[in-house]
């Protein structure tokens, strides 16, 4: 209960009662294993990170202090800049594409058949495999003579590339697999489209548009909120993509990850640094910059966002 | 306040520890991979690498020790055949020392990926001894993932051969013992090449070294395309790519096969400098980069994809698929030949010169056995490593997979050698070794990337190694000769 | 009894070409399409039964 005051009194914002003090501190208390274990598995390696990138260390050796050195060797580094294009390449082109196919798959699953929560099913149903599943799964698939990406392509004419052989193929591999994910995002858009009132497509139709146009004009605009999630989340997925790449590459066992190192995405990059050289302050550093990138990219992204996201029906 | 809403909320309190404690030990909040899958999957660097749910994969012996038994866990990231062989060797001394249970697990790992042994070591589920591959000993020591090894074991260097005991050494300590060695040749497929329409004979070892010319017009004449344009046999495969059309050789076409072929070296141990920029060196690459021109590269890794993709077991290997007819490779092909060869007619002669007259030349590689810091049993794993890399499981390995020893005694023991063997084992003293450096796994790893581009016509050879030793040397400078 | 009689004859006067037309778009169209995505979707699971069967043999 408010201890009494004078209206003409203003209170400090932190001054709580006794009440609120308590309630404060139970709550404290029950959050406190979250907190903790936030604390202990979340926020201490990141700034233990930040610490390693200013040493050289093995891993098991001392770690030895060496200031900024890993931030100049990374800015030279060709594979570095290697790795970022190929990162920000997959980025680019699947998180586009992923959101293009969520929305695809969220309209065929508003459909009005009879049996559609079968249909649903089975298009969620490959996104609960593991990604290295999935990988293993494509190897085969994407074989250039016998696999089934390239049967279907050249039935129809298309020209089948060497996915896991040739460069200039080998992201677009990664946005293939992404991809079989996507009834997941399919459900979450689903949910979207659903919650588009149909007062709003019945008018439409009277003033005469056709299916396209309410698309464009109903369908997207009110969608938009979602797409913004999608994209977020795509982003930060898609940025330190590794399973994929490190399965299609075989494993870590050849000494470069895909032709011309194609396949050597950002995350990639560190592993190998960390692991298979024992470079572990140099991947430090390089967690540092994804993780200073990340932030950029994201804040950018919501900066952009301002210009088109439409949060809808309340502000009528 | 109530006491009873009060008792409720320690009552409510205890349930939320209990349920945040579980949730905290099985899953963490690593970043997911893919844009559109994200799976709350436990830490995926280790997903792949385990390839499962388990910490600890199941060993393969020592099913049968006594209870009382010393345990020591030895892992190799070899597979069958070779992990036959080694089971009989670790079976042999399990029952040779009742007191010691040695546990032998395969492992994923591979020449220059131990990131399963790193993360065991600092989660202090390390095994005892680890079978590391030779020329990346020194590199291991110097990050910490391998120890020294006592007096005992240092004593034994004038039993091996000297390039292997040169490789197993770093700033003047033993860090493990040499297991086996092997060789290279050109393996060729008579009934192939006679196929063809040429002339086998021509390549028969008593006539010396071939010419790369020579074999190369064989080779092409044992091309074949299908309807499409693209590579249905092929002749020979002299450097890459990999599987699953991946950087590196093929079979054993490596950087190091023709850098050696063209006379180059690879390191300057006395300065302490990596040279892959000798022109010897540059020489072999600049091979690779004009054979792959005139073959098409993309034509050439196409086949590769498709007929070799990855994972493929030895019995899908395109030499013994005759899709293949000739290939640079092992001593230890003379095992796989006898079982998966189809009863065709597989002969062997040196690796191709460049000019007639050449000196043929080969390489020796080879793995070790090394002991794991903080190991619990220590003299009981060092017995066991004296005696897999002694005479008695040299031996058993020598027969089984023809690979070859690097005990002197047994490379003089001509009964463990049939007359084909016997072939490799004369290229020995002649082979050339990789420099121990130790970057060695960093720079196998940069040769390798280099090899894959100038495969695939994108970087000249002088570029590619340029880049090579601009990022190797200053890692050599950090740790030293 | 009048206003049936000219509400029926509408009724049937509509062709059965146009109902043919609404069930083509609303429910052959949108099947064709869904069991085509499906297909992709169940594709790897139907490659990992099938190889988990062959070595199973």
């Amino acid at each position: 209960m408010a201890v009494a005051t004078t209206t003409a009194q203003r209170r400090p914002r932190f001054n709580l009662g006794k009440v609120e003090r308590r309630n404060l501190r139970w709550g404290l208390i029950f959050i406190s294993p979250w907190l903790i274990g936030f604390l202990v598995f979340g926020v201490l390696p990141i700034v233990y990170t930040f610490y390693l990138s200013l040493t050289r260390y093995s891993g098991l050796r001392d770690a030895v202090f060496i200031g900024i050195s890993n931030y100049t060797r990374l800015a030279a580094d060709p594979l570095f800049w290697k790795a970022s294009t190929v990162t920000l390449n997959y980025t680019l082109l699947a998180v586009p594409i992923g959101v293009v196919v969520a929305m695809l798959l969220a309209m065929a699953m508003n459909q009005k058949v009879r049996e559609v929560t079968i249909y649903r099913a089975i298009f969620y149903l490959p996104s609960i495999l593991p990604v290295f599943a999935i990988s293993f799964v494509f190897v085969v698939f994407l074989n250039p003579g016998y696999g089934l990406v390239n049967w279907l392509l050249s039935s129809v004419g298309l020209p089948s590339p060497n996915w896991l052989g040739d460069p200039h193929y080998t992201v677009l591999a990664l946005v293939l697999i992404a991809q079989l994910g996507a009834g997941q995002w399919a459900l979450v858009f689903l949910a979207g489209l659903r919650g588009i009132p149909t007062e709003l497509y019945e008018s439409a139709e009277i003033d005469g548009a056709g299916a396209f146009r309410k698309f464009l004009s109903i369908t997207l605009p009110l969608m938009t909120p979602v797409i913004l999630y999608d994209i977020i989340i795509g982003l930060s997925f898609g940025l330190p993509v590794f399973t994929s790449a490190f399965i299609l590459t075989g494993g870590g066992t050849r000494g470069a990850a895909g032709p011309d190192n194609s396949l050597l995405t950002y995350v990639y990059f560190i592993y190998k640094q960390a692991f298979q050289f024992g470079q572990m302050g140099y991947a430090a550093a390089l967690s540092v910059v994804l993780f200073v990138v990340s932030l950029l990219l994201a804040g950018a992204v919501f900066r952009w966002a301002r210009g088109w996201v439409f949060y809808g029906a309340e502000e009528a | 306040m109530s006491p009873r809403s009060g008792r409720f909320r320690w009552l409510a309190l205890g349930a939320a520890i209990t349920l945040v404690l579980g949730a905290c030990t099985s899953t963490t909040t690593s970043p997911s991979t893919s844009a559109a899958a994200p799976a709350s999957a436990p830490a995926s660097a280790s997903a792949p690498a385990s390839g499962g749910a388990s910490a600890e994969p199941t060993p393969v012996t020592g099913a049968n020790c006594a209870a009382t038994a010393t345990e020591v866990k030895f892992w190799t990231s070899h597979t069958p055949p070779d992990t036959d062989s080694l089971t009989n060797i670790v079976n042999a001394f399990n029952t040779a020392n009742p007191d010691i249970c040695v546990k032998m697990t395969i492992v994923p790992g591979s020449e220059t990926d131990v990131a399963k042994l790193v993360t065991a070591i600092r989660g202090g589920v390390a095994p005892d001894v680890y079978e590391a591959d030779r020329f990346t000993v020194p590199q291991r020591a110097a990050e910490g993932v391998l120890a020294e090894l006592p007096a005992s074991a240092a004593a034994l260097a004038d039993q091996h051969v000297a390039f292997a005991w040169a490789e197993t050494q770093y700033k003047g300590k033993t860090y493990a013992l040499p297991f086996d060695t092997d060789a290279r040749a050109l393996w060729y497929n008579e009934d192939l090449i006679k196929a063809a329409g040429q002339d086998p004979s021509q390549l028969d070892i008593s006539k010396g070294a071939p010419t790369i010319a020579t074999v190369t017009k064989i080779a092409d004449a044992i091309n074949k395309k299908d309807a499409s344009g693209n590579y249905d046999v092929m002749g020979w495969m002299p450097g890459g790519p990999g599987a699953g059309g991946n950087p590196g050789a093929f079979d054993q076409g490596w950087h190091y096969t023709w850098g050696f072929d063209y006379g180059g070296k690879f390191a300057d141990l006395a300065a302490c400098k990596v040279t892959p920029t000798d022109p010897g060196v540059v020489a072999g690459y600049q091979f690779m980069y004009d054979w792959q021109k005139a073959h098409d590269p993309q034509k050439v890794a196409r086949w590769v994809s498709t007929n070799f993709p990855p994972n493929t077991p030895t019995q899908g290997f395109p030499f013994w698929t005759q899709k293949l007819g000739m290939t640079i490779s092992g001593d230890w092909q003379i095992a796989n030949a006898a079982k998966y060869g189809g009863g065709k007619s597989y002969k062997f002669t040196y690796i191709p010169v460049p000019k007639a007259g050449d000196q043929p030349s080969t390489w020796a590689g080879g793995w070790s056995m090394a002991l794991i810091p903080n190991s619990k049993v220590p003299d009981q794993a060092v017995k066991f490593i004296e005696y897999i890399t002694g005479p008695d499981g040299q031996r058993v390995y020598t027969k089984e997979t023809t690979h070859l020893p690097t005990l002197k005694a047994l490379q003089a023991d001509a009964s463990l050698f049939d007359p084909q063997h016997k072939v490799f084992l004369d290229l020995l003293p002649g082979a050339h070794s990789r420099p121990p450096l130790a970057v060695g796994g960093i720079y196998w790893d940069a040769l390798t990337a280099a090899q894959g581009s100038v495969e695939l016509n994108t970087k000249t050879p002088q570029d590619a190694l340029a880049e090579v030793a601009s990022t190797v040397q200053p890692r050599l400078d950090e740790v030293g000769c | 009894m009048a206003t049936t009689e000219i509400v029926r004859p509408i009724a049937t006067a509509t062709p059965s070409r146009r109902r043919f037309r609404h069930t083509l778009t609303a429910s052959i169209l949108p099947r064709i399409v869904l069991i085509t995505f499906c297909l992709i979707f169940i594709s790897p699971f139907y490659w990992l039964v099938v190889s988990a069967l062959k070595s199973l043999q």
